[in-house]
């Protein structure tokens, strides 16, 4: 897990977090209309002046923008969403890289595991397959 | 942003027993606070006071410039640890004292909150469960719009499922422009619904700081700083 | 306020209280019946049930209304109550007239009781006009009158009581002792205020002066004190004097001890 989402991280990390997984993972659509900031703070149980400082810094990050009068929808701009995505990828792939080599595995080895992922299943199924 | 709630040099005694010794504390409006501590440390002392119920403190205490008399009464919504509705009365009959005595409770969003909960207006409280009877208190309270809302143990007799749904309502309901005040044990379930936290132990307040900043300044959630703070 | 308060407070007595009063209209009905039927067995038995009845109707109300009292006050409840947006003296207020009204009801349901079964055991009205006529011979026919202030006020005064040693006992120094601290309390308040309005009744130097030959009252501002004597030492007074100091120091205790009670609910008392 990427270190922003231990326990002990802040709570408005912890929450952009969420919600930047929402608006990467295609959860909340581009140019969504998002709800008011108390329903949200009910919907991810958590005090509405936390997720009011979330949205914030995830408005100056460009994820989310403002119209005055309006309310707050999610970017339409899909090179920033994926550039987010990728950031989110590197930071998750970077904890489990280390998390591996604290493990004792090789640079080889996770390659192996990792493209191998697929492979492991498929020849529990052939030992499967041979002992019938 | 003003300031609803002022404690200066407060102190508590019963009989021989001091329970707060010299608190200050102030509360701006739009907190929702958690006050956290060992039984007997003082948190419930600290909300009978601001409710009105113990008048024989020393040191001043002021809600919306007022010392607890009538007037912070009717902008103070309490949720004490107690059941008090009369046993052998209905729901409804507490629904209708509630909308006789606060001008800012509002009935019908009490009673949809009953709906939404699944819970009879006309069954007598005596035949509901104890986590019934504690989430129809805890309705009456949060369906007033109000500024000061003291919460003491509002979660405590309820499975996980209960809570959060109780969490919810809390979140919901309170008025945006209020201070809510929420005291507990069952700190990892709530944590994150507080901007502050206030721990009292031995009389005293031993942290009073917002949850984030705990968590950057000490690396631990609030819950580890709390089991460290009070450890036996 | 005072008025929403006195609502929910007729409102949770009314549900036990008259139920009394149907009991004791029962027990009149089968002695109206039987009295009509001329079944003296069980007009007699009857009849003496319903002076049970209109007995067990007074002290029972007596019962309630202290009883609902410490817990609309002291227990649970209290945390409702205390917190509504009221003045204190207001909680104290509904809680005297409620408690007077139900209490002045039950009395008036006693008295109909007694009267009826009365009525049917065999004394009649002229037992009443006849007492009336020994009064008028001392020129104080109208004086039976005055019973009725004076009743209602020590109803009054009785109801204060019963709050002052309830609110004493729940004070947090007292709570200890529990229940029982109520009664103690009463006790203890009772005897003292006793002895203060007999002394009071004795030497306050205002009294009302029966003359016996010339059959005249008349207030005077003699003590009962040297009537008293008198009497103790055998003389034969052509007068009797009855200090009504008691009477007056008895208001004046009733405004102090509802004064006291409504202080400690606002000051002192602190819940469980």
């Amino acid at each position: 897990m990427p270190k922003d989402f231990s326990s002990n991280a802040p709570i408005y990390v912890q929450i952009m977090n969420e919600v930047k997984l929402k608006i990467v993972s295609g959860g909340w659509e581009p140019g969504q209309r998002l709800q008011s900031v108390r329903e949200l703070a009910v919907e991810f149980s958590v005090n509405p002046n936390t997720m009011q400082r979330a949205l914030s810094e995830l408005e100056r990050d460009g994820l989310l923008y403002t119209e005055r009068t309006a309310g707050r929808y999610v970017s339409q701009d899909k090179t920033k969403i994926s550039k987010a995505r990728d950031e989110m990828a590197e930071e998750y792939t970077d904890s489990y890289y280390n998390s591996m080599i604290r493990l004792g595995y090789g640079k080889e080895d996770i390659v192996g595991i990792v493209s191998g992922k697929s492979g492991i299943k498929r020849r529990k199924e052939n030992e499967q397959v041979n002992r019938d | 942003m003003s300031r609803l709630i002022e404690i200066n040099s407060l102190q508590k005694r019963y009989g021989a027993k001091t329970v707060l010794e010299n608190i200050s504390l102030s509360f701006e409006s739009g907190t929702i606070a958690g006050i956290l501590g060992p039984n007997g440390s003082g948190k419930t002392s600290i909300m009978k006071i601001l409710a009105g119920i113990i008048k024989d403190y020393d040191g001043e205490v002021l809600i919306d410039g007022s010392a607890p008399n009538e007037y912070t009464k009717s902008i103070v919504s309490y949720l004490p640890e107690k059941t008090y509705l009369a046993e052998g009365n209905k729901a409804k009959y507490a629904l209708d004292f509630f909308e006789d005595f606060y001008t800012d409770f509002d009935r019908s969003k009490a009673e949809e909150m009953f709906r939404q909960f699944k819970l009879d207006p006309e069954q007598k409280i005596k035949s509901m469960s104890k986590g019934m009877q504690e989430k129809v208190q805890l309705i009456l309270v949060m369906s007033r719009k109000t500024k000061v809302y003291l919460l003491d143990e509002p979660l405590g007799g309820l499975d996980p499922a209960s809570r959060k749904a109780m969490l919810d309502i809390i979140l919901n309901n309170y008025s945006e422009d209020a201070v809510v005040l929420l005291s507990t044990h069952l700190i990892s379930d709530v944590e994150r619904i507080f901007d502050r936290i206030i721990m009292v132990g031995d009389k005293k307040i031993i942290v009073d700081d917002s949850v984030d900043n705990i968590r950057q300044s000490t690396g631990k959630s609030v819950e580890e700083l709390f089991e460290e703070v009070f450890k036996c | 306020m005072l008025t929403k308060l006195l609502k929910y407070e007729f409102r949770d007595t009314a549900r036990t209280i008259p139920f009394l009063y149907l009991i004791t209209l029962f027990f009149a009905a089968i002695a109206f019946i039987a009295g009509r039927l001329k079944i003296s067995f069980i007009t007699a038995t009857s009849s003496v049930f319903l002076i049970i009845a209109g007995v067990s109707v007074f002290i029972v109300t007596f019962a309630l209304v202290a009883i609902r009292f410490y817990r609309n006050l002291y227990s649970n409840e209290g945390y409702l109550m205390f917190t509504l947006p009221v003045k204190p003296h207001e909680l104290l207020i509904s809680k005297v007239i409620a408690g007077f009204c139900w209490i002045t009801a039950s009395l008036a349901v006693f008295a109909g009781a007694l009267f009826e079964a009365m009525h049917r055991l065999g004394f009649g009205l002229n037992e009443l006009a006849e007492i009336r006529n020994e009064l008028a011979k001392a020129g104080l026919e109208n004086a039976i009158y005055l019973i009725i202030p004076a009743v209602l006020f020590s109803i009054l005064f009785f109801i204060s009581q019963i709050y002052f040693a309830i609110t004493v006992a729940n004070m947090p120094c007292f709570r200890g002792i529990g229940v029982a601290a109520s009664f103690i309390a009463f006790i203890v308040t009772y005897v003292a205020l006793k002895i203060v309005e007999t002394a009071a009744a004795i030497f306050i130097p205002l009294s009302v002066n029966i003359n016996l030959i010339g059959r005249k009252a008349s207030i005077t501002t003699d003590s009962m004190f040297g009537y008293l004597l008198a009497s103790i030492q055998g003389n034969e007074p052509v007068n009797i004097t009855v200090g009504i100091g008691g009477y007056l120091i008895d208001i004046i205790i009733v405004c102090v001890l509802l004064y006291v009670t409504g202080r400690l609910m606002n000051r002192k008392v602190s819940l469980r």
